[in-house]
C-alpha cells in the first residue's frame, strides 16, 4: 500500500493531491478539476500492485457540483453521511464534539 | 520466487528483544500459543540471559533460508518452522452475509516481526498513518473533513480482502527493490511467506480443517 501511495503522490506532485492510508484503507483528496483523473490513476495503480478495488464500496464526495462527472465510483452529496475510518466527515457536529473533547483534555491537564 | 541467499541479516541483541516486547500491545489478540506481552516481559526481566537466548532463537528462525544458517548451527526442523508459520483462521462476521477472515499467528512470528520492523532501515512513508502515528485514523478523517470544507474532492477507495489476496510475488518485488532492500525485512518475508503456510480452522464439536495459504499476508 505504501508503494502505491508514493507512486500516486509522485504522479500528481505539486497539484495539491494528498494520498493517505490507514493499513489498506486509502483516502485521496484532490482539487475538483483533476479529481477524476486522480481517481482513474489511483485505481490503475492499485491494480498494478495487486489490489482489487471494490468500486461499489468506494465513494467520493465534494461540496461543489462536479462538471463532466463520469461516476467511476458512487458520488455522495455532502448532505449525506460520508463515513471513513469510522468518522462521518460530512457531519460538522463531529467538529463540535472534537473541540469539546479537546477542551476537556486541556481542562484535565490544567487540573 | 527467487532465492534471497546473497543477503545477511545481522544478529539480534537482548536489547532488540526488550524493545520489541515493550512495543507489543496488551490489547492485541492472544497468539495461537498462550504467550502474552506480560508473560514475555516477566521471563526476560527476571534474567537478562533469557532475552539473549530468545534473540538467538529469533535470529535462527529469520535466517533459516539465508547464508547465516551455517553459522547459526543446525537450523530448526521443517516441522518446527511449520509451527512458527502456522496460524489460526477465524471468520469475524461482517455485515449480514459476509465475513472478515483474520489470522492469529504464533507469538514467535509476531515477536520476530516486531524486532524486524524495529531494526528495519526502510520505514513506511508519511502517507501511511497506521504505523507510528497516534490515532492515525482520526487524523486522516479530520484532515479529509478540513480539505472537503476547503472545496476539495474526497475519494475513499475500498479494496477487497487486501491482506488475504495480496500477491506474495508482487510484495517480494517491492521488498527487494534496490532503494528499499533491507536484509531483515527481506529475510522475514522469505522465511514467513516463501513456503505455503498452514492455517487451521476450529469448528464445532472439535472439528478442525487445514487451509494451505500460498497468497496473502498477515497483519
Amino acid at each position: 500500500m505504501d508503494a502505491f501511495c508514493i507512486d500516486l503522490a509522485k504522479e500528481f506532485h505539486a497539484q495539491h493531491v494528498d494520498v493517505r492510508a490507514y493499513m489498506d484503507d486509502c483516502t485521496i483528496t484532490a482539487p475538483p478539476a483533476i479529481a477524476e483523473s486522480v481517481l482513474a490513476k489511483a485505481l490503475d495503480l492499485m491494480r498494478h500492485y495487486g489490489f482489487q478495488p471494490n468500486l461499489e464500496k468506494s465513494a467520493m464526495t465534494c461540496k461543489s457540483p462536479l462538471s463532466d462527472h463520469r461516476p467511476i465510483v458512487p458520488f455522495r452529496p455532502p448532505t449525506e453521511e460520508f463515513v471513513m475510518l469510522g468518522v462521518n466527515i460530512t457531519d460538522n457536529r463531529c467538529v463540535a464534539i472534537e473541540a469539546r473533547e479537546q477542551l476537556h483534555r486541556v481542562d484535565a491537564g490544567a487540573g | 520466487m527467487e532465492s534471497s541467499r546473497p543477503i545477511a541479516a545481522s544478529p539480534f541483541t537482548d536489547e532488540d528483544v526488550f524493545n520489541a516486547v515493550k512495543r507489543m500491545s496488551r490489547q492485541a489478540a492472544t497468539a495461537i500459543d498462550p504467550w502474552t506481552k506480560d508473560l514475555l516481559l516477566s521471563i526476560i526481566s527476571v534474567d537478562r540471559d533469557n532475552a539473549s537466548m530468545l534473540a538467538g532463537v529469533l535470529h535462527r528462525i529469520l535466517t533459516l533460508h539465508g547464508p547465516a544458517e551455517e553459522e547459526a548451527g543446525r537450523p530448526f526442523s521443517e516441522a518446527a518452522m511449520n509451527i512458527v508459520r502456522a496460524g489460526r483462521l477465524i471468520g469475524i462476521p461482517k455485515g449480514e452475509h459476509d465475513i472478515r477472515p483474520i489470522v492469529i499467528s504464533c507469538s514467535l512470528a509476531k515477536l520476530l516481526g516486531t524486532v524486524v520492523l524495529n531494526k528495519c532501515s526502510s520505514k513506511c512513508s508519511a502517507h501511511q498513518f497506521a504505523l507510528n502515528t497516534v490515532r492515525g485514523h482520526e487524523r486522516i478523517a479530520h484532515m479529509a473533513r478540513r480539505e472537503l470544507n476547503n472545496g476539495k474532492v474526497v475519494h475513499r477507495i475500498d479494496s477487497r480482502n487486501a491482506f488475504n489476496i495480496a500477491a506474495r510475488a508482487k510484495i517480494f518485488n517491492i521488498v527487494k527493490r534496490p532503494g528499499e532492500k533491507d536484509p531483515h525485512l527481506l529475510q522475514y518475508f522469505v522465511t514467513m511467506y516463501q513456503p505455503v503456510s498452514s492455517l487451521f480452522v476450529f469448528g464445532e464439536n472439535g472439528r478442525t480443517a487445514r487451509v494451505m495459504a500460498n497468497e496473502g499476508v498477515r497483519h
